[in-house]
Formats: structure tokens, sequence, C-alpha cells
């Protein structure tokens, strides 16, 4: 009795640790943002609350933040929406098909999503600006759908790997096409699968950085992440005020998706293979 | 409908080469008849179905739905699943897990572009057929067993299939419930009148439904008949030992020729077998063979019999109204059923045989 309950208690100091530890700096970054005279490292004794930093973010034209806002929105979107498409073709035709040497594919794209990021920046930068796709959307998003392929690849096949086969064979005898097969069936039942991989892939673009500060040029195709580490002045001051609040709004486009989505991940984790 | 089968061949090929699921089958079910393919697993049953639905290409042969022909390799004819109009229940009910009851049933419908009223209808009217009508909100996922398995067949034949396909449907619930849905399946393939394929390993489940029944082993037909001629005239030792449960008593014996009869030599005793079995004796190639009687044609301590031989009991299993006993003769071992009695194990009893009751058959591989 007393081992258990000393057991929980320990497991409950572990767990208020780790939150304090995870959260603790983002408080700051609101508590920062919220601060009318910001610097870093202020002590909290010394903060007066004010809007003005959110004012100033969203308000000042210089600053272009509800543009890099806006690129981001639509790149991680457009991203998202097209790796989730292209991932659920390809799961499908990996886990329907009689597809010579599959694992093979499956391991040459794993294999593909290894190399670092920074090996390929260069060729990158030299390939869209010969092709004059420099500070457009696509010089992000047909990078991003490349770079996250591999894993929604991986994860779409192992949930639609998880369908029994007599849903297909069922739905062909109902008079479904392969193509309707997919879409009324594989698809809505493998749902939580699909959020995971559209909530991931927009994550993954809304974060991204070193492609973004490679291949957009001004606020036409820039995104949040560069756009905040590039409030930093001409004469070298650092506007803290400015960069946390466009950190903290940054961060609510993720959380709302998070939450919404939260449900059908959530429901395909515990729910787990349904038998038909 | 009337559904052909001619030479009807499927091959699959794999890495460790090929294996001849369906080999030369030839086939033909009437229209409106209730037809069950019977064979243990592995015996290519369920290919078969799968050629019929269209979910399989057969490597050679033909199938034909009345003068229609719907499916052949040397002609290259192949309609999808689509264009056939079957319908099929699955073993695992293969229910949409994301769609209500309603929206599972109409589905087929709703892939035809059916009008909203009709669907709504003939959802309902299926439904009340099969007693589910107030499950039409639920998910898959609250049903029991039965429930299930009734929503796959109400979506089976909402939308008036040619021909009704049922792989194995029965053998996911448990026992009691099988046996119910077995009674209701029947009168409900008599009402509909639409011609039934149904796959099974379950010879009981044959036998109840089935008005013919095609035993099959290693891909091929080894007798089609009605239940009763399976059970009275089995051509081989393996729809003997299929056929029947317990399964037929099978033992080796040499038949001997003495003074115009045949005679089989059980223990020490020579038993005279029936004239009538002279033709079927006199077309074995040698005269050993393999005798075949069933547990219930085999009398325990008969009175006024004429040939009994001394048996051992060796087990005894109560069936409530009968008595199943495992009985050793010389080398043999027999299973009999009998009315209930007191038995003792070890008891030495008399045992005697219907002569018109032994089946003989060639000794096979």
């Amino acid at each position: 009795m007393i081992e258990e309950k000393f057991k929980s208690v320990i497991i409950w100091i572990g767990c208020v640790l780790l939150v304090v530890f995870c959260l603790t700096p983002f408080l700051y970054m609101i508590l920062i943002s919220l601060s009318s005279s910001p610097d870093f490292l202020t002590k909290l004794g010394q903060i007066e609350f004010s809007f003005k930093n959110y004012y100033s973010v969203l308000s000042s034209k210089s600053l272009h933040f509800i543009d890099y806002l806006r690129n981001s929105l639509i790149i991680s979107a457009a991203s998202a929406f097209f790796c989730v498409i292209i991932a659920g073709l390809g799961a499908y035709s990996i886990t329907r098909l009689a597809l010579p040497g599959k694992m093979l594919i499956l391991f040459f794209v794993l294999a593909v999503s290894m190399f670092p990021q920074i090996s390929l920046v260069g060729y990158l930068f030299k390939f869209m600006s010969s092709i004059g796709w420099i500070n457009t959307y696509f010089a992000l998003i047909f990078p991003y759908v490349a770079w996250i392929l591999p894993l929604s690849l991986w994860i779409l096949v192992s949930y639609f790997a998880q369908i029994p086969r007599d849903l297909d064979k069922a739905a062909l005898i109902d008079g479904c096409t392969g193509w309707q097969i997919l879409r009324k069936v594989i698809f809505p039942v493998a749902a939580p699968g699909i959020f995971s991989v559209s909530l991931l892939s927009f994550i993954f673009a809304f974060n991204e950085f070193m492609f973004a500060l490679m291949l957009t040029i001004d606020y036409h195709s820039r995104t949040i992440p560069v756009g905040i580490a590039l409030f930093q002045g001409l004469h070298g001051e650092i506007p803290w005020g400015n960069i946390m609040a466009g950190s903290a709004i940054a961060v609510i486009p993720v959380v709302l998706l998070t939450i919404i989505f939260q449900r059908y991940i959530i429901q395909g984790l515990t729910r787990g293979s349904i038998k038909g | 409908m009337n559904l052909r089968l001619v030479e009807l061949t499927k091959r699959f090929f794999s890495k460790h080469g090929s294996i001849l699921a369906v080999n030369d089958v030839n086939l033909e079910i009437d229209s409106g008849e209730f037809f069950v393919l019977l064979g243990p697993s592995g015996c290519g049953k369920s290919t078969m179905l799968n050629l019929i639905a269209g979910l399989e290409k057969p490597t050679r042969g033909e199938i034909w739905f009345d003068e229609t022909l719907v499916a052949s390799a040397s002609r290259r004819v192949f309609l999808p699943p689509k264009e056939r109009n079957v319908a099929m229940v699955f073993q695992s009910y293969a229910l949409y897990p994301h769609l209500t009851v309603f929206e599972n049933i109409a589905f087929p419908l709703r892939i035809r572009r059916t009008k909203e009223q009709l669907i709504k209808e003939s959802v309902q009217r299926v439904a009340s057929m099969l007693a589910i009508s107030e499950l039409l909100d639920r998910k898959p996922a609250g049903l029991s067993g039965g429930q299930r398995q009734r929503v796959a067949i109400a979506r089976a034949i909402v939308r008036k299939p040619n021909i009704f396909l049922l792989d194995e449907p029965l053998s996911n619930l448990d026992a009691q419930l099988r046996a119910s849905t077995r009674g209701e399946l029947k009168n409900l393939q008599r009402n509909l009148g639409v011609t039934t394929i149904y796959v099974t390993h379950d010879q009981i489940e044959a036998m109840g439904l089935g008005d013919r029944i095609a035993v099959l082993k290693d891909g091929r037909i080894v007798q089609i008949g009605t239940p009763d001629e399976l059970y009275e005239n089995p051509v081989n030792p393996f729809v003997a030992k299929f056929i029947g449960s317990p399964p037929m008593n099978l033992f080796k014996a040499s038949i001997n020729y003495d003074k115009g009869s045949f005679f089989i030599t059980v223990g020490n005793k020579k038993i005279k077998l029936p004239d009538n079995k002279a033709e079927r004796i006199m077309s074995l190639k040698s005269k050993d063979c393999l005798i075949g009687i069933r547990p219930e044609h085999i009398y325990i301590n008969p009175s006024g019999a004429k040939e009994t031989l001394k048996g051992k009991i060796t087990s005894i299993e109560p069936l409530g109204k009968d008595v199943l006993l495992h009985i050793s003769i010389g080398e043999n071992k027999f299973t009999a059923i009998t009315p209930k009695m007191r038995f003792e194990e070890y008891e030495i009893v008399n045992v005697g045989f219907d002569p018109e009751r032994i089946h003989v058959f060639e000794i096979q591989d």
C-alpha cells in the first residue's frame, strides 16, 4: 500500500518536472510578449502588462507579420494536402497491388529520407533559381512535400495494411471501382492515419526554417520562422517584444489544429484495428 | 439464374512455385438452387467463389451466367464484379466500420446511384425482413456477431442479386446461434429464390442447407449429389469420412470369393457381403480394399443377429439420447453409436453389422 502510494507520488513528481521543463520557455515567451518594456531575461517582478507588442506586430506594415502568417498557412496547408494525396495513393498501391519489390520501394524511400537537409540545400537553390521559382510558394511546397513524403508513406502504409482485404472485396462486389474503394472505403476507414499525416506534414512545413531561409527573398513568400528570425533590425537591435508576440501568435494555428484533430487521432490509436 | 463452370482452373504463382487452387472443375448449378461447396481448408472452395464473384481471373476455362459468358481465359472475357450483379457475404462480414448500419446496407445502392426514396424503402424492407430495423443508426462496432452477420446478409440481398455467394458466413457465430441462423438462411433463400452458392468446411451445415453439395479436395470436385446421396453412396473414402459425424469407420480388408459369394474377414470371423455389391467388388483393382461402415450401422449386443463379433469397449462418450462407443475388434478400432444403455469400459460386447450398409472402396494412396 505504502509502496504503491510512493510509486504514484514519484510518477507525479516526474510528470510535473517534465511539464515544467517543457512549458517554462513557452510561458516565459508569453510573459515577455505581454511586457511593456521587453528585454531578454527580464526579471518577472519588473513586467508591466500591455498588449502593445501584439498590436505592433499585427499592425506594423514594415514588419510584414501578417504576410508571413498568410504565406505559412498557405504553404503548410498545400504541402499537407499534396502529401496526403500522394502518400495515400502510394500506400494504397503498395498495400493493395501485386507489386514486385514493394519492400524495396519502402526501404528506398526511407533511405532517401535519411539525407540531411543541408546536403540538398545548395543544389535545390540552384535548381529553383534556374527555373525561376525562387521567392514563390512552389519553391517551398515542392521540397516540403518531397521531404515529408517518406514518413507519411510509412504511416499510411501501416494504417492501410491494417484494413482487412475483405473490405476491398466487399466494396468491389458492391460495385465500386478502384478509385471508389480508395475514396469511399479506405480513406474514411484510415481517417485517423490521414489526420495524423496531415497534421504532421502541416507542422513540419509550418516549422521548417532552412529551406524557407534559402529559397525565399521577401514577404511575398517568406514564412513565419524566417520572418521572425529576421525581425532583428539593421543595427543589431533585437525587438524582443515583437519576436515573442510573433512567436506566440504563430503557435495558435498549430495548437488549434491539434485540438481539432486530436479527437480523431486518439480515436485511431485506441480503437486499433476494427474488425469489420 | 443458372450458373455453369466449364473446365475452370485457377493457378496461383508465387516465389515458391505455383499452386493449383482450382483444377478443371465442371459444374452446373440450377436457377434458384441452394448449392454448397464443401471441403477441408485449402481445397480451393473460396477461390472458386472468388472466381464466380469476379474477384479472381481464371487461368483456364469459362464461367457462364445463363447465356452470358462472364469469364473466359481463352476468349479474354472478364466481367468485373460490378457487371455480374453478384452479392457476397464474407466470413469476417466485411462491414464498413465508418458507416452506420443503414449506410452499410445502402452502400451498393448508392454506388449504383439509386434514388434516395428507393434506397430508404429498400433498406427498410430488408432490415425488417432480417429483424434489424432498430439497429439502423448504429455503427458495426456496436453490434454483436449475430447482428453484424444479419447486416452483412441485408447488404447482400438489398439489391436483388443474380447470384448470392456465402463464404463460411456462420463460422464466427456460437453454436446455438449458428443452428438458428442456418434455419433462417434456408428460409430466406427459399423466399428469395436466388441461386445461392455456399462455401463451408462444416458437413453439418452443408447437409442441413444444401439442395446439392459438391465435395472438393485439392481443387477438384470429388463428388456432387444431394445430401442423402453423399451420405448413402460416397464414391471414395474421402467423402465417406467427410460426410457424417462421427465419421465412417474405415478399415483394410481383403475380399475372398467362395461358393458364389464374396466374404471379408474381420477379427477371425468371415462376413458375407451382399450380392448387390458384387458389381462394385468386381470393379476393384485388387482384392485388398477399404471397408466402410457408419457408426450408426454398428449394433451392440443385437438380439437375434446372425453374425456378431466380440469387441472390447475402450472408451465411452455419452451424447445424451445415444452413446458413442470406441470399440476394438482385433487390431481394428471402431466407433459405434447406440441407444443409451449401461456400458462399462473394457466390457466385452457382441458387435453386429448390417452387411447391406457396408461400403467397399478402392485403397487410395
